[in-house]
C-alpha cells in the first residue's frame, strides 16, 4: 500500500469510526478523443441531480474567487463547490472529493483553505508525496460561510499532492477550497 | 493442474464446528470424504469463488481531456452524465458482481460494479512557466491481482486461474487528476 493509499485509508477510517493532448496552444481544449472508459458523456442540469442548494454552492464558490484573486501568483490550485450528496436515480449518496495534482511544488509553506455552507461537518486532508496532514472537523456553516485553514510545512519540494475533503455521515453541504503557497 | 483433487478444508471445518455445537457425531469423522459422502450430500463450498488480493490505488480517468500551456491556468468545463465500470481479466471471464463482492470483504472498501456521477465541476490549475498541464475527471477506485477457482460437488477444487482487477471504481470518490509535462 503506497503511503497516499495509508493517508486515504486512515481518513477514511476515521470518519466511518465516528460515524489530448492538444500541444503548443496557449488556450485550454477539450481533447474530443473519449475515453475508452467512458460509456456516456450526455450534459444534463446539474440542479436535477444535486442534493445541495444552488445557493449554497454560489456562497462557497463567491469566498473561493475572492481568495484566488487576493492569492495572485500564490495560487496553485483551486477546487470549486462541490456538493456533499448527490441523488443518482433518486438514491442520496455522500461524494468524497479527492484532486490530485502531479508537478514540482518547491519547498515553503502551503495552506489549504476549505469553505463549507450547509449542514454537517467535513474532514479535510492535504498530502505531499504519500505525507498527510488532517485537518480538524470542520462545522459547516448552516447560516454563514464556515472556512477553515490547514498550513503544511513543506522543507524539501514535493511531486504529488493530494487534496481530499470527505463528509462525515449525514453531511448536506456545499464545499471548496483553494490551496496557496505561503 | 496443482490444485486438481485437492481437498477444502471448509468442509471439513464445518462439521467439526457443528459436532463441537450440536453434538451431532460422537467421534471425528475419519476423513473429508466422510463428511460430505459423495452423492449424498451436496458441498457448501460447491461452485466458483473469487480472490482479490494485492491493492493498488488506481484513477479512472473519465470524459475529456483538458490540456493547456506553456504556463498560465489550465481550465477544466463541467461535464455531464460519466460512468466508472469494473473490469477484470481473467480467463475464462468472471462474474463482476461476485469479484466485488470480495474485493469489498477483503479490504473493507466500497467498489462497485459500475459508479456513475451525473454531472462533473468545473476546475482551475495554474501551470508553471513553461510547462503544459492536463486536467481530467475521473473516480479514485484500485486493482488488485484476482484468483478465481471452482469447486465441485464433492468439495474438489476443478480448476484454478488467476487474473486482474484492471479497475475496480468507488463508489463515492471522485475528482480531478493534474499532470504536467515539458511538451
Amino acid at each position: 500500500m503506497t503511503p497516499t493509499a495509508i493517508g486515504r485509508v486512515v481518513v477514511v477510517g476515521m470518519l466511518l469510526f465516528a460515524t489530448t493532448t492538444t500541444s503548443g496552444c496557449s488556450d485550454t481544449d477539450p481533447d474530443l478523443s473519449p475515453d475508452p472508459s467512458t460509456s456516456a458523456v450526455v450534459l444534463s442540469t446539474s440542479d436535477e441531480t444535486q442534493g445541495v442548494s444552488a445557493d449554497l454552492l454560489d456562497q462557497v464558490d463567491r469566498a473561493r474567487s475572492a481568495e484566488e484573486d487576493s492569492a495572485g501568483d500564490r495560487m496553485v490550485t483551486s477546487g470549486p463547490a462541490r456538493p456533499s450528496v448527490i441523488v443518482e436515480g433518486g438514491e442520496r449518496r455522500t461524494m468524497v472529493i479527492h484532486d490530485q495534482s502531479n508537478m514540482r511544488l518547491g519547498s515553503g509553506s502551503y495552506t489549504l483553505t476549505v469553505y463549507c455552507a450547509g449542514t454537517g461537518v467535513v474532514v479535510a486532508a492535504i498530502t505531499f508525496d504519500g505525507v498527510t496532514k488532517l485537518g480538524g472537523q470542520q462545522q459547516c456553516g448552516a447560516s454563514g460561510l464556515s472556512v477553515d485553514e490547514t498550513v503544511v510545512i513543506q522543507r524539501e519540494a514535493a511531486t504529488q499532492m493530494d487534496v481530499s475533503v470527505i463528509p462525515v455521515g449525514e453531511t448536506a453541504a456545499a464545499i471548496g477550497y483553494v490551496v496557496v503557497r505561503g | 493442474m496443482p490444485d486438481k483433487r485437492k481437498k477444502l478444508a471448509g468442509g471439513a471445518a464445518f462439521a467439526t464446528i457443528a459436532t463441537m455445537l450440536f453434538g451431532l457425531a460422537t467421534s471425528a469423522p475419519a476423513s473429508a470424504e466422510s463428511v460430505h459422502p459423495t452423492g449424498t450430500e451436496s458441498c457448501l463450498d460447491t461452485g466458483t469463488h473469487y480472490v482479490t488480493t494485492s491493492k493498488q490505488d488506481l484513477f479512472i480517468g473519465l470524459g475529456f481531456k483538458y490540456k493547456s500551456g506553456p504556463g498560465g491556468t489550465v481550465h477544466a468545463a463541467a461535464q455531464g452524465s460519466l460512468t466508472a465500470s469494473a473490469a477484470v481479466s481473467i480467463t475464462g471471464g468472471a462474474t463482476l458482481s461476485a469479484v466485488v463482492a470480495s474485493f469489498n470483504g477483503a479490504f473493507g472498501v466500497t467498489g462497485t460494479v459500475s459508479a456513475t456521477i451525473s454531472s462533473t465541476y468545473a476546475y482551475d490549475h495554474v501551470v508553471a512557466a513553461g510547462k503544459y498541464g492536463t486536467l481530467q475527471f475521473g473516480n479514485w477506485g484500485w486493482t488488485s491481482s484476482l484468483k478465481k477457482y471452482v469447486v465441485d460437488s464433492a468439495c474438489n477444487i476443478t480448476s484454478t486461474v488467476y487474473g486482474t482487477v484492471t479497475k475496480m471504481p468507488s463508489v463515492d470518490t471522485w475528482g480531478y487528476k493534474y499532470t504536467e509535462t515539458s511538451s
